[in-house]
């Protein structure tokens, strides 16, 4: 009877799944929607989310030049999941489908950083996000969101319809930011925040900034079309979320660039590896061999101690005396 | 596979544990020398329960240390805090004193408890190896959780002594002639 009990329960133990699960997320990153074979993307364990998600971007991009994508997500339940991670993905095979993998690239995403997958604490229906991306070569791209979350004991999944843009060639004299233009997307607590706006074709350039959608203000631009245009942006005393865009106008029809998001941390910590590791190998070191050494040297001085007393006692002996 | 943050949580434990095992029995030592305990049996027991704790200690000390930079992320980021630097220093300087007590033990014998000096030596460098221990799970405890117990001090973890290259070059080769003048005096004995 023990031996079936025993039997079972080894048959029962090697029935069971081996795998992990994240409820604290992963953390914000570049990952395709299978997110290394998370539990969320797995159809025998997961559950339908019930968010719908609305991804919307301009239609026609031109080539080279850079666009917001927005997602909203509406629908959810009222059980606070948190965090919920949002992906922005180009196919919806797991595998090699982020921006990236269509030749986009992501210059600004929703937390200061360029990643396709972010986790948000405290989102409500209705709440928007924003990837800012850059165009590759004239072709159509499709899109698509998905949304991973927890709740009710199952990992959530859920993904939205494809969303098809179509990149057209530069039309002649368009103002535009060139390609190589890369914003700032992070900066520290009173940092100054100046940077060279490269454009082309764009003969005056204004550059409005916002914090977290309030009232749009003008920034300090210098320099001019020949030399380049210079920005400074206003110096952040505490951490927050600031947007900017550049209005740009020249012979051709005036642009105006995506909300670019510039996100301010506080002063991070920075100090010399080596410095740091030799520092605490020379510790360690001294403090070993200041031990060492003081105990020896201490026996050494006992040592002679009782060497000139057996001394003493043994001149004293030889003189017939006594101590 | 173990990840680095759980296999650092067993070290430290041990490492905490046989640490402060040590400290206790040098402490009690150290009362015994001074004739405050009453003579006791339990002599020779406290010297090879401090010694042994401490050897076990000092054996699970390395993995500690590299579980915990691993798990910092310090190898990816750099050192993300001053706890992390103070941390690093502490666990390394009650490291270096442990193995000088150990050698001490080692070279003297037990004749290292004879004499009121040598007995001092021995269980004060023994419990600072504790306190340094001790210290750096709290530190450890402040950047995990935020608070530790020893948060009533009201240490100073957030300043970092950084010296220059120079000095820590000329602190390692001091060490390094304490070492050679020692086990010379040691072997000419």
């Amino acid at each position: 009877m023990r031996v079936k009990t025993t039997l079972i329960l080894c048959l029962l133990l090697l029935a069971t799944n081996l795998g992990a699960a994240e409820p604290g997320g992963v953390g914000d990153g570049v990952y395709d929607m299978q997110c290394g074979g998370a539990c969320h993307g797995d159809s025998d364990q997961n559950a339908t989310s019930s968010a719908s998600l609305i991804l919307t971007t301009e239609s026609h991009i031109y080539a080279g030049q850079a666009t917001t994508f927005s997602l909203q997500v509406e629908s959810l339940t009222s059980s606070p999941y948190a965090p919920i991670g949002l992906f922005l993905l180009s196919d919806t095979t797991g595998y090699r489908d982020t921006p990236q993998d269509i030749g986009w690239q992501i210059l600004s995403d929703s937390k200061g950083d360029v990643n396709n997958y972010i986790e948000i604490s405290g989102l409500t229906d209705g709440d928007t996000i924003d990837w800012v991306l850059r165009a590759p070569e004239i072709g159509n791209y499709t899109f698509y969101a998905s949304i991973q979350h927890g709740g009710n004991n199952a990992p959530h999944f859920g993904i939205s319809q494809a969303y098809t843009v179509e990149v057209l060639p530069i039309p002649d004299n368009l103002p535009r930011l060139t390609e190589e233009f890369t914003p700032i997307v992070a900066r520290e607590v009173g940092q100054v925040t100046k940077f060279q706006l490269s454009t082309e074709d764009a003969d005056t350039v204004v550059v409005e900034w916002r914090i977290d959608g309030g009232v749009a203000n003008q920034a300090i631009v210098t320099g001019d079309a020949v030399n380049g245009f210079m920005v400074e942006l206003p110096t952040a005393n505490q951490p927050s979320t600031m947007q900017w865009r550049a209005v740009l106008d020249g012979e051709g029809p005036q642009q105006t660039s995506p909300w670019f998001t510039l996100v301010t941390n506080e002063q991070g910590f920075s100090i010399d590896e080596t410095a740091v590791y030799l520092q605490a190998i020379s510790v360690l070191i001294f403090f070993a061999g200041l031990t060492v050494l003081l105990q020896t040297r201490n026996r050494t001085n006992q040592n002679k101690e009782e060497k000139s007393f057996d001394e003493i006692t043994s001149t004293v002996s030889q003189e017939g005396g006594e101590l | 596979m173990v990840s680095p943050a759980t296999f650092h949580v067993v070290t430290t434990e041990l490492v905490v544990g046989t640490f402060a095992l040590a400290g206790l029995c040098f402490a009690l030592k150290l009362l015994s020398s001074f004739n405050i305990l009453p003579n006791s049996k339990f002599d020779e027991a406290f010297d090879s329960i401090a010694h042994g704790a401490l050897l076990f200690g000092l054996l699970s000390l390395p993995f500690a240390i590299l579980s915990g930079v691993n798990s910092a992320s310090v190898d990816e980021r750099g050192f993300v805090s001053a706890l992390l630097v103070n941390k690093l220093w502490l666990s390394f300087a009650g490291l270096g004193i442990a193995i000088g007590v150990l050698i001490s033990r080692w070279k003297v014998g037990i004749e290292i408890w004879n004499e009121s000096k040598s007995s001092i030596i021995q269980s004060s460098f023994g419990m600072a190896a504790c306190g340094a221990i001790l210290l750096t799970a709290s530190v450890g405890g402040k950047f995990t959780r935020g608070e530790s117990l020893l948060d009533i001090l009201h240490l100073p973890y957030d300043l970092v002594l950084l010296m220059p290259i120079w000095l820590s070059v000329i602190l390692l080769i001091s060490g390094l002639a304490n070492f050679v003048i020692a086990m010379r005096t040691s072997s000419s004995q």
